[in-house]
């Protein structure tokens, strides 16, 4: 088990944002998270790393694990350096070009030599079709590209795990599929993958498993055939027809 | 009207002696200002109990006390309560005082530039293993420092004309220079103009190196 979650639970003020969440993730798995805005999807994934601090549960990562109940500052940092993360706004090291965003963490964090952490990150940056970008500056690129840097600078780390948070969400829609092929392409090199996500076609075809989440609730989870063609649930069933292309002309 | 061009020119050189001390003083100050005053914005940013109290009473007070008090209050006061530092010398009281009156603008000033980096800047860092002191110093403290710049430059400048008070301890640096000429010559107008276009000259230098510095550290935010 590469990802273990038990009785997570998260409140802002008087909301309820996370109300028990259970979740196993395989070794290798991709695992598409959906559900309405505000189920708690990117909460769910913030919590993982600790940029949100949950209230209550315990969360095992590869090799780590944090009792919310008691933990340690050590604990913190041991837990992210299992993952890493895929932002929404890219969220780019503003004052480091492409090849630095990836290699800053390698040097700091893996010891490595500059010249070894250039060496990955060139490899890194060729694998998301971006080798001819490594001395440019995120101002200067496009957000799809922006991303495509993200997700090489994720996967510097090596990680047990990476997590993305709604990844093409702020994206023109003609800069999508650029990273949506990326993804896919690392999601059969046997990473595991956590994905949040609006997009339903995407996450059918790349994820192992759908989880479907709502009011802070994983309402059903299943491969995305018996989430997607066979559900019984009324929940996943609405949820579904609001997301169709046509599901607005057909209310 | 009587006005000693011949005069105003030759003053220079006397008024110019002391150049050395007004920028010791200025640069000097500058660097512990800017040593504090990241440390009590780091301090006050981030609400480390008990300290961040004390960094806000500090920024307050020498914040709101005058500048000239802040140094009668080091060099004549606190040898009163501490006999200890009858012998500071003139110049060490004064460099102190400017330090300490500079430093609370400048962390209020760095504050501001912190709280200018966007959160996510910082969410990167952690998610990729840094520590937070890693993050803050490759990543939001030099994207800080663009946005300090201009802001930084003013209480810089605003430090050099400063320096002048120094005269009051009994420094001798370009106004106390001025002054003695002026004594000895009778010829105010010309000399304080001089004294006045030294400080002057001093402050557009430094505004074309900081310039410079700007157009630098803007390379990564430029299309």
């Amino acid at each position: 088990m590469m990802i273990q979650v038990k009785n997570l639970r998260k409140k802002f003020k008087n909301l309820v944002v996370l109300d028990g969440i259970d979740l196993n993730v395989n070794r290798g798995e991709v695992v598409a998270i959906i559900g309405p805005s505000g189920s708690g999807k990117s909460t769910l994934l913030r919590c993982l790393n600790f940029l949100e601090t949950p209230d209550e549960g315990i969360i095992s990562i590869g090799k780590a694990t944090l009792n919310v109940a008691n933990y340690t500052q050590k604990d913190v940092h041991a837990l992210r350096q299992q993952t890493a993360m895929v932002f929404q706004n890219y969220n780019l090291f503003k004052n480091k070009t492409a090849l630095q965003n990836i290699t800053e963490s390698l040097i700091l964090t893996k010891n490595m030599t500059k010249q070894q952490a250039e060496k990955v990150g060139r490899e890194l940056l060729e694998s998301v079709g971006l080798a001819h970008k490594a001395d440019n500056y995120p101002i200067t690129l496009s957000g799809g590209q922006q991303q495509r840097v993200g997700i090489a600078r994720a996967l510097a780390v090596d990680p047990h795990a990476i997590l993305l948070d709604e990844p093409t969400s702020a994206l023109d829609p003609e800069l999508v599929s650029e990273v949506l092929q990326v993804i896919k392409s690392i999601s059969q090199q046997d990473t595991t993958m956590l994905i949040v996500t609006h997009e339903m076609d995407f996450a059918r075809e790349v994820a192992d498993k759908i989880i479907f989440m709502a009011d802070g609730c994983i309402v059903e989870q299943g491969t995305p055939k018996e989430l997607f063609d066979f559900t019984s649930n009324p929940r996943t069933k609405k949820f579904l027809r609001q997301t169709e292309p046509t599901g607005l002309l057909n209310v | 009207m009587n006005f000693d061009a011949q005069y105003m020119i030759g003053v220079f050189p006397t008024i110019l002696k002391s150049l050395h001390i007004t920028l010791l003083m200025a640069v000097i100050a500058m660097v512990f200002s800017i040593a504090i005053g990241l440390l009590m914005a780091l301090i006050t940013k981030n609400k480390i109990p008990f300290l961040s109290q004390f960094a806000a009473l500090y920024i307050s007070f020498f914040r709101g006390a005058p500048a000239l008090v802040q140094l009668f209050l080091i060099y004549y006061g606190l040898p009163q309560l501490f006999p200890a530092l009858s012998s500071l010398q003139a110049l060490t009281a004064a460099i102190i005082g400017l330090s300490l009156k500079n430093s609370a603008y400048l962390a209020e000033i760095f504050r501001a530039a912190l709280e200018s980096v966007e959160k996510g800047q910082l969410e990167a860092c952690l998610s990729v293993g840094m520590t937070k002191f890693q993050a803050y110093r490759r990543i939001i403290i030099p994207q800080a420092t663009r946005n300090a710049i201009p802001a930084t430059g003013n209480t810089f400048i605003g430090l050099i004309k400063e320096t002048s008070l120094a005269f009051t301890l009994g420094v001798t640096e370009i106004f106390a220079d001025g002054k003695m000429a002026a004594s000895a010559s009778l010829k105010f107008f010309e000399t304080y103009l001089a004294v006045a276009i030294v400080y002057w000259v001093i402050t557009v230098i430094y505004s074309l190196l900081q310039r410079v510095l700007e157009h630098k550290l803007s390379k990564p935010y430029t299309a």
